[in-house]
């Protein structure tokens, strides 16, 4: 019985895991959010597992390349948070702190943007020479908005162009070239 | 005579729930409730469920209805739903940051996860769906309405089958209509 126990035990956390996404190597904790106290902005996303694969099949019918996409992804979170003279300051920090802990794990910035009063970085995890595990989006918008987004997934660099369009994120427009030229040093 | 008693008994508890919410719709409006600070009343609460809908599958079989409003129907498997209003006096401004911490913790403990969160000037949304999907086709949400004017609960179970072969449908009629 107890040899059965630990392979069970391990492939049961192994299938969890892997709905939830929490331990793909693509996966970052963005940590929590609280909606601005002064009824600001407040918009919270979270897309995973079975709900994906439920997306993929209705677009199948209309859209099968958006639906290929889809089943490529295995979460996507979204925040986005209204910026009011309270929470300013800890968003900025928390922007900050994302950015250094994503530094520190091995993730690439491939998009640096600082332009127009807009803060733009865009953060890629290489799987291999062809594919991408995550990527993380922070933004501090000159509108007064803050916003961060995780996808994970088995991606396709040159597929992030059109996730960036379905999810509405113009900085990972630019990231196709950017990663392109990264695997190209990689294969190096 | 105890058979007798059942058939009331029956058709009264039918009916009473046909008129309130389940248990979870009921603790997610309740925690909005509580949370918003404002004190609402009942407007509107039904409740159909699967034997609802199979009785209304059955009724409309013989009704010269579209095919595609009788797929739809089929998609659908129980639905519920509860408005309510703020008390006439009970106009304090909506606590909406704490709408969503309340609600959060409440359905978390009932097994469900938050989907989508949206809070603005005007109203808090919130989709909840089950913290475990199955692998079927069926999926379960409880979607909350909060706005100055109205406390809205909609539960609802759909069965996807009949939604895929509805849009599978309209998309040959797309292709047929572009070949004229």
């Amino acid at each position: 019985m107890k040899t059965f126990l630990l392979p069970l035990a391990t492939a049961a956390s192994l299938s969890l895991s892997l709905l939830h996404g929490a331990d793909s190597a693509g996966y970052f904790d963005l940590g929590q959010f609280t909606p601005p106290k002064s009824g600001g902005t407040f918009v919270e996303v979270n897309l995973k597992g079975n709900l994906l694969s439920m997306a993929a099949k209705i677009a199948a019918k209309e859209e099968p390349e958006a639906a290929e996409l889809i089943r490529s992804i295995e979460s996507i979170r979204i925040n986005v948070i209204g910026l009011d003279d309270a929470n300013r300051a800890e968003i900025k920090g928390r922007v900050d702190s994302v950015r250094t802990g994503l530094n520190a794990a091995g993730w690439e910035r491939v998009v640096t943007v600082q332009e127009d009063g807009n803060d733009v970085g865009v953060y890629t995890k290489t799987k291999d020479a062809d594919s991408i595990s995550g990527v993380v989006v922070t933004v501090l918008s000159q509108d007064g908005e803050a916003v961060f987004v995780n996808v994970v997934g088995d991606i396709k660099p040159e597929r992030l162009a059109e996730l960036g369009e379905h999810l509405h994120l113009d900085p990972l427009k630019a990231v196709k070239k950017a990663a392109k030229e990264d695997a190209a040093e990689t294969k190096k | 005579m105890g058979v007798l008693m059942l058939v009331p008994l029956t058709l009264a508890v039918m009916v009473w729930s046909a008129l309130h919410t389940g248990r979870d719709a009921t603790a997610l409006r309740l925690a909005a409730a509580r949370a918003s600070d404002v004190r609402w009343e009942r407007t509107v609460e039904f409740s159909a469920g699967s034997w609802l809908f199979s009785l209304a599958r059955f009724g409309l079989g013989f009704a010269p209805i579209d095919p595609d409003a009788r797929l739809a129907l089929r998609s659908v498997e129980r639905a519920e739903v509860a408005v309510f209003e703020p008390k006439p006096g009970a106009s304090a401004p909506l606590n909406r940051a704490a709408i969503l911490t309340e609600t959060d913790a409440v359905m978390t403990r009932r097994g469900w996860e938050r989907l989508v969160g949206v809070v603005d000037s005007e109203q808090t949304v919130a989709v909840y769906v089950p913290s475990r999907i199955g692998r079927d086709q069926q999926l379960d949400a409880c979607i909350l309405v909060v706005n100055p004017d109205n406390l809205i609960v909609v539960s609802a179970r759909t069965d996807l089958n009949p939604l895929l072969e509805l849009i599978g449908r309209r998309d040959r009629r797309g292709l047929l209509a572009l070949g004229h």
